[in-house]
């Protein structure tokens, strides 16, 4: 069997214009993140947005706007401190805040704001195991949803003390002991590490414009770890935390 | 000096034609630049409230089939894809391994923009140098430059799926040259653009042969695409006209079937273009042994 160039161009045509028509038709071609939540299939909450269906990707925004929840509970209940971050928080950054508990086997994450979410709004979720919830979550779904006393004893338990609520501080000890919220900690300890994040150096005085200067860049988010945003510009870390501790040490003189 | 001896092959009648050579690729390659220029220009146009009627207002990253590619490790271990890149990219990316399948990388040989930027730049570089265009890399440290593209998908695949983010985009000339108005695109990738349309001057596709991390994924297939570039010896009248015009350097007259994974299944070698004997060079499923 033998093909002219007119038959690729055809064939080659045809696949790709019939695959997004054939995608499209199928609700499978998407070129935009709709952050539109799945809702349930049936039963009893047909029709309800699905916790399940929470991913990284959604903002505080959106979760607040699919479920009704207000942002101050959300923003609190995961620990962050500046409210005007708490729209624009994606889950995922809970996993770079609190990476330490992951070594113990405790995650907060996007699977504890889904649990959250389902226990404040009283929604059936399957919470995987390892999902901890912060106690400050914790004291708002006591005070703000019904719960069940089963339910009360279960989230006491599966929940992680962090006494400080920072905005997006590494949680570094958790094993019981308190970590001092960034803006508690002890000035000779503001040393930028491979966690540390924008939003740390703000806490420490830093200002915004004055971190954009260096990084020659707009701070993409608060939240991000300042060696993963050197990793993703494909710059030394080295080069930005040497001018960024500079700044840091005249803050603190 | 050593003196070549030149066996000349008993003639056949060589059913060499004069023919029209195909606009069908120069055309399916205009359309997708067209379409992806307007695409882009389009999510300007929609935050201005301007959008082109009718016309996606995807991102191009949306539109990409390497994101999907890039995404694989995040979407098999994860479930989700990487930040910024869509389902409709996860779908290109499938659309072009099926094509690629059947007859190699026609997405760079007939869909890539960029690949069509580069061959377009290129036109220039040859009214300046003649038959010196595109063969100023010597062959012996060539064949090992080309797999520098290897290197840069393994370093790219990695950083992406331990970061799970498009780290890509600041080092993409492709993305740099369709949003080169936006503060998006990096210092890096615009570098990487004007180092390419430099060398595109002399080498052609410099990009596609040494560093699109995209073309190698796709380069793969040669290796067992259905449809694949085959010549029939017996009729061959070893004009070599078939390695002349190869974009991509490859000696089509040296084997039966054209398995470099260098090709991109453009077609220019074949007897409905470069190959002047009928029939003799041909995109066709049977015969041809390895080259
Ligand atoms: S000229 Fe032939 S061998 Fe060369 S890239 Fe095009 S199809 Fe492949
Ligand atoms: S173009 Fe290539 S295949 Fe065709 S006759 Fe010349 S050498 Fe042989």
């Amino acid at each position: 069997m033998k093909l002219k160039s007119l038959h690729v161009a055809v064939i080659t045509l045809v696949l790709i214009f019939g695959g997004i028509a054939l995608t499209t038709v199928l609700d499978l071609w998407k070129t935009t993140n709709d952050k539109v939540v799945a809702t349930y299939k049936g039963g009893e909450f047909e029709g309800q947005s699905d916790p399940a269906d929470i991913r990284g990707s959604y903002t505080f925004d959106d979760i607040s706007n699919a479920f009704g929840i207000p942002l101050e509970d959300l923003g609190k209940a995961f620990g962050l401190q500046d409210p005007s971050s708490f729209a624009a928080f994606q889950c995922k950054g809970l996993e770079g805040i609190y990476v330490a508990l992951k070594e113990e086997g405790k995650e907060v994450g996007t699977g504890s704001v889904r649990y959250f979410v389902a226990l404040y709004k009283g929604l059936p979720l399957k919470v995987e195991e390892g999902t901890y919830l912060p106690k400050a979550a914790v004291e708002i779904l006591k005070a703000k949803a019904k719960l069940t006393e089963e339910q009360i004893k279960s989230i006491e338990k599966y929940s992680v003390d962090l006494p400080a609520v920072s905005a997006t501080a590494p949680v570094s000890e958790l094993a019981g002991t308190p970590t001092p919220s960034p803006s508690e900690t002890p000035v000779t300890d503001r040393v930028i590490k491979g966690n540390t994040t924008f939003q740390e150096l703000m806490d420490w005085g830093v200002t915004k414009e004055e971190i954009e200067k260096i990084i020659n860049d707009k701070i993409p988010k608060p939240g991000i770890i300042i060696k993963d945003y050197s990793t993703t510009k494909a710059v030394e870390f080295l080069t930005l935390k040497e001018p960024l501790q500079t700044l840091v040490d005249r803050k603190t003189k | 000096m050593q003196q070549q001896i030149l066996i000349k092959k008993p003639s056949p009648v060589p059913r060499t034609i004069k023919k029209p050579k195909p606009w069908y690729r120069s055309a399916v390659q205009s359309f997708f630049f067209v379409l992806v220029a307007l695409i882009s220009l389009n999510k300007v146009l929609e935050e201005a409230g301007m959008a082109i009627p009718f016309l996606s207002q995807a991102s191009l990253h949306a539109i990409c089939p390497f994101g999907g590619v890039v995404s694989i490790y995040k979407f098999v271990t994860v479930g989700t894809l990487i930040q910024k890149i869509h389902e409709s990219a996860f779908i290109l990316m499938l659309i072009a391994f099926l094509l690629a399948i059947a007859f190699g990388p026609v997405i760079c040989g007939w869909v890539c923009p960029f690949g069509t930027f580069q061959e377009w730049t290129g036109k220039i570089g040859r009214k300046i140098f003649g038959k010196k265009y595109n063969h100023y890399v010597p062959v012996k440290i060539d064949v090992y430059f080309r797999y520098i593209r290897y290197i840069i998908l393994a370093w790219v695949v990695y950083v992406t799926a331990t970061t799970a983010k498009l780290m890509f985009q600041d080092i993409d000339p492709y993305f740099a040259l369709f949003q080169f108005w936006s503060d998006e695109v990096s210092m890096t990738a615009l570098i990487i653009l004007g180092v390419t349309i430099t060398l595109s001057l002399f080498v052609e596709r410099p990009y596609c042969k040494y560093a699109c991390p995209y073309g190698a994924v796709l380069g793969i297939f040669n290796l067992f695409r259905i449809f694949k570039v085959r010549r029939t010896p017996s009729s061959c009248i070893d004009c070599k006209a078939c390695d002349q015009v190869c974009p991509m350097n490859i000696s089509v007259s040296s084997g039966t079937a054209v398995l470099s994974h260098q090709c991109i299944s453009c077609m220019k070698c074949t007897s409905e273009n470069a190959c002047p004997v009928a029939e003799t060079v041909e995109l066709s499923i049977k015969g041809g042994a390895k080259q």
